[in-house]
């Protein structure tokens, strides 16, 4: 070994004990592999070594460890008892999922642009990334049968559940699926759940089972939270009526703008909670994970007048948020513009001014944007929130310093507690003056 | 319009982790999700600790036991993954001593004691046998604290926690085995061969 590659092999291995290298060093353990193919080696070992146990599973499956070599006899071992034992006792307790080897990797499905109508008593992921089903990631399209074990591990995702039932869940929810017929069941394990149906059809129903009891629909828009720890579990209704059924036995209808757990008397509904609810059931938050690509194919919801022109208007907002969603800026700007001279009184029209507000900063086009967020706040609505945030951005790009001020000191006093707040919160600096909100 | 933030994401995904260990203890379902999560990492983890398939078998399916059962103790102080290392990490180590004891006992090679097959990920650039082989030749005390140090991470002072060995034999466990895997490699680039079984 020569005199360079032994100081090499005592920098490393100090590192690996621990102590800390000066740069000079540092810069020798990087640089000198580049020179001699044998410490080189030994790096990529060592590299490789840390990557093994994170390695992903797709490209370079796990070990597989349960068959044996035909060669190999079986041994008399008694830890084969112990395990034998083990797994009878896990049996037992529901445990045994995993003693028998997983099925191999499944490649999740291709996004579905446009999945087909969904046959009856189906359960189709319609919207969202991030979303594991039974441990493993899925893509939209993903058909989820009875059984079926969901995380929103990334962000909201949506469910569509025939007939004419669209759910949408909050990042982190847990839920399964445990039925799939006529009477459709969603079992809420953890977080937080928003549906909106149509009149179901006779013999048919929705509901929703938590660990305190259900919340059973027929025609209406509602949400079930089942918080972490002991908290009761919490039932609000934006429209209709909702039957809830404790555990104990107890039934109570909640109506609109109610809320209540399993247990108390319904309640007025905050405000508040009640635009949350809605939003979560937006398609322009629901289709709005990371990257945004998985386009959701469900029509908006809102008030369902029904009939061709709110159809249209549906269906101008979703191929604009898709084309947003495939990077298509021109295309997407065309659709709205199409929906709000086509359709500018619908509620698609309205809703679309968020976005397209958002477009609209994007682009430079502050004033343009200022416009939009002002329209949308002036008749309110569940993006309020969001519009408002991005009024305080357009006013600041147009140099409205003294509006956007006291529009962000209005923004958090109004939503204290939101997810924008705490990046208002961020940009006001030790002495007082705030700065521009952060540009995501 | 994505408002999340990186720590608002990271909270979020600890109290989804949280939630699916709440959930693993009263629901079958939740459970199988948590251990088809955690089995791809703790049957990797148990082939780095482990020399023989049928070791690695058994500390894995007993990992996945103990985590399962052990959920609802997941307080989200951590990640769901570091959690379930050290309990794959604690049942590997006592894997492996039950099956010196048995192999003391019984002064014989068992008939299965074959090598873990080498995934594709087990290939380093510009050597010729897996990481896997290297590690196979290493006495298991040594092959512990290598893959512990380099594979999970842990600091001198934690996997002397995880051993039940003391910081400076850590240590010198740690130079030993460097020093040995780098004596292989330097032998097998020079000669051009392996100096041990099956790449």
């Amino acid at each position: 070994m020569s005199d360079a590659c032994a100081r090499w092999a005592e920098l490393v291995d100090r590192e690996a004990l621990g102590d800390p290298l000066a740069p000079s060093e540092a810069e020798l353990v990087r640089l000198h592999p580049r020179s001699c193919a044998a410490c080189r080696a030994e790096a990529s070992l060592y590299g490789t070594l840390e990557r093994f146990v994170d390695a992903p599973p797709a490209p370079d499956p796990a070990p597989d460890l349960a068959p044996r070599p035909e060669t190999a006899p079986a041994r008399p071992d008694p830890k084969r008892f112990v395990i034998a034992t083990i797994a009878a006792a896990a049996i037992a307790a529901g445990l045994s999922f995993w003693i028998v080897r997983p099925k191999a990797d499944v490649p999740a499905p291709p996004v579905a642009a446009a999945p087909a109508p969904t046959p009856m008593g189906s359960v189709v992921l319609t919207s969202g990334a991030g979303v594991e089903v039974d441990g493993r990631a899925v893509a939209v399209g993903q058909k989820l049968p009875k059984g079926s074990v969901v995380l929103a591990r990334s962000g909201v995702a949506c469910l569509a559940l025939d007939p004419s039932v669209r759910a949408c869940v909050a990042r982190g929810t847990l839920l399964r699926v445990d039925e799939v017929g006529a009477d459709r069941r969603l079992a809420l394990l953890g977080g937080k759940i928003a549906a909106e149906l149509d009149p179901q059809p006779a013999g048919t129903s929705f509901g929703i089972t938590t660990r305190e009891g259900s919340a059973i629909a027929v025609g209406t828009a509602f949400s079930v939270e089942v918080p972490p720890g002991d908290a009761p579990v919490v039932t609000r209704v934006m429209h209709g009526t909702v039957v809830v059924r404790a555990s104990s036995g107890r039934e109570q209808l909640v109506h609109a703008h109610e809320a209540a757990s399993m247990t108390t008397a319904p309640t007025p509904l905050a405000a508040t909670d009640e635009s949350r609810d809605r939003a979560l059931l937006d398609p322009n938050v629901a289709a709005e994970p990371a990257d945004a690509a998985a386009p959701a194919p469900l029509a908006p919801p809102g008030p369902r007048a029904s009939g061709e022109a709110t159809e249209t208007a549906a269906t101008l907002l979703a191929a604009a948020r898709e084309k947003r969603a495939h990077g298509d800026a021109d295309g997407a700007a065309a659709a709205y513009r199409d929906l709000f001279a086509r359709h500018p009184a619908s509620v698609e029209a309205h809703t679309a001014l968020v976005p397209w507000g958002e477009m609209l900063l994007g682009r430079g086009d502050a004033t343009a944007a200022l416009d939009a967020f002002d329209r949308y706040v002036a008749k309110g609505g569940p993006l309020v929130e969001e519009a408002s945030f991005g009024r305080i951005r357009a006013l600041r790009a147009v140099g409205r310093a003294d509006d956007a001020r006291t529009a962000t000191e209005a923004f958090l006093a109004r939503f204290p507690n939101g997810p924008l707040a705490a990046t208002l919160t961020r940009s006001v600096t030790p002495d007082g003056v705030k700065k521009a909100p952060e540009e995501r | 319009m994505h408002h999340s933030t990186p720590r608002m994401d990271a909270m979020a995904e600890d109290e989804s982790d949280l939630r699916l260990a709440l959930a693993a203890e009263a629901d079958p379902l939740a459970r199988e999700n948590l251990a088809r999560r955690l089995e791809p990492r703790v049957r990797r983890l148990s082939v780095a600790l482990l020399r023989s398939v049928a070791d690695a078998e058994d500390a894995a399916q007993l990992a996945l036991l103990e985590i399962v059962r052990s959920a609802s103790t997941f307080r989200g102080e951590s990640r769901l993954e570091a959690w379930a290392d050290r309990i794959a990490v604690r049942t590997a180590i006592k894997v492996a001593r039950q099956r010196r004891l048995a192999s003391v006992r019984s002064g014989s090679v068992e008939p299965d004691d074959l090598p873990c097959p080498a995934p594709a990920s087990a290939l380093a650039e510009g050597l010729p046998r897996s990481i896997l082989a290297y590690l196979d030749e290493l006495p298991e005390a040594r092959r512990t604290v290598l893959v512990l140090r380099h594979a999970m991470g842990y600091s001198v002072q934690e996997i002397a926690e995880a051993t039940g060995a003391s910081v400076n034999t850590v240590k010198d466990r740690l130079l030993s085995a460097r020093d040995q895997v780098r004596k292989m490699v330097r032998r097998e680039l020079a000669t051009g061969s392996s100096s041990g079984g099956a790449p």
